[in-house]
């Protein structure tokens, strides 16, 4: 497992690589925008991972609830699962709106701007940001309930994320991908999102790995502190 | 537009620049963790018999 861990991070860095050159020298620059374009390349990818990290999230906190009664062995590493694919969704939803607030200074003239479509990802981030909180500060056995509950309802925000570009007019560009005739980017410059999107994915899932060890362990480590404490009293 | 611009575009550097320092900072979280972890797990491991 460790050295597959290792191996899969070597490809993760080779994809990565090949994702930045070809971003940066393979493909051509937007005939409007010039090189600022090129943004788009960590901009687009990071939002995907985000939505892949947040689903797994979701999944993992309805099977928790699930389960916990019947499996409760099985439940903790659902919940752990749950913890790691949300810090990187959060880690996802920083660099998105990094990227993008980056992007909007050159192109906009501006950092920020209160459109549906950056104050709903606010909103997302700090539904999120609240779940990891929950988990920190709440304690007792039902700290996971809540923070599977709080999961659950903050899920319902990404949708409205999604359709933002198409439900109100916001300063945001209109939709990239799936957004009707004449939209898309050029099919030359496809391999450069697909690179970068395939590349952030594996970190992705190189780096929930690691986070769901760490919290297995601990989960462990708790468990067999409060065995030691009851055999002691 | 020359090909070499990109890599001395202030905006497009900044953008990927940030993009690596919060995931490599998020990384160096996770590691800690890993590494604190690890230590609880074997601070409480039943101690060994001896042979």
């Amino acid at each position: 497992m460790k050295l597959f861990r290792w191996l899969w991070l070597v490809a993760t860095l080779a994809v990565l690589a090949n994702g930045f050159h070809v971003a940066m020298y393979v493909v051509p620059a937007d005939v409007n925008q010039g090189d600022l374009s090129r943004i788009l390349y960590y901009h687009v990818p990071t939002w995907c991972g985000m939505g892949v990290f947040f689903s797994i999230n979701l999944i993992c906190s309805i099977v928790f609830l699930a389960i916990r009664n019947r499996n409760p062995e099985r439940a903790l590493k659902t919940d752990a699962l749950a913890l790691a694919s949300a810090e990187l969704g959060v880690v996802y939803c920083l660099v998105g709106m990094t990227t993008g607030s980056i992007w909007g200074r050159a192109a906009w003239g501006i950092w920020w701007t209160w459109d549906a479509r950056l104050t709903t990802t606010l909103v997302l981030w700090l539904i999120y940001v609240a779940y990891l909180l929950a988990r920190r500060f709440i304690s007792g056995p039902e700290m996971r309930v809540m923070a599977a509950v709080i999961a659950i309802f903050g899920f319902a925000d990404i949708p409205i994320v999604y359709m933002s570009t198409r439900w109100w007019r916001t300063q945001h560009p209109a939709p990239v991908f799936f957004g009707g005739p004449n939209t898309g980017l050029d099919p030359s410059m496809m391999p450069a999102l697909w690179w970068n999107m395939a590349g952030w994915l594996m970190w992705g899932i190189f780096v929930v790995s690691l986070r769901y060890s760490a919290e297995r362990r601990q989960q462990m480590a708790d468990e067999r502190a409060a065995t030691i404490a009851l055999e002691a009293a | 537009m020359n090909e070499m611009n990109a890599m001395f575009h202030r905006h497009l550097v900044a953008a990927y620049a940030a993009a690596w320092i919060i995931q490599l900072t998020y990384l160096g979280y996770v590691v800690r963790k890993w590494i604190g972890a690890r230590k609880a797990q074997q601070a409480t491991r039943e101690p060994q018999q001896p042979r």
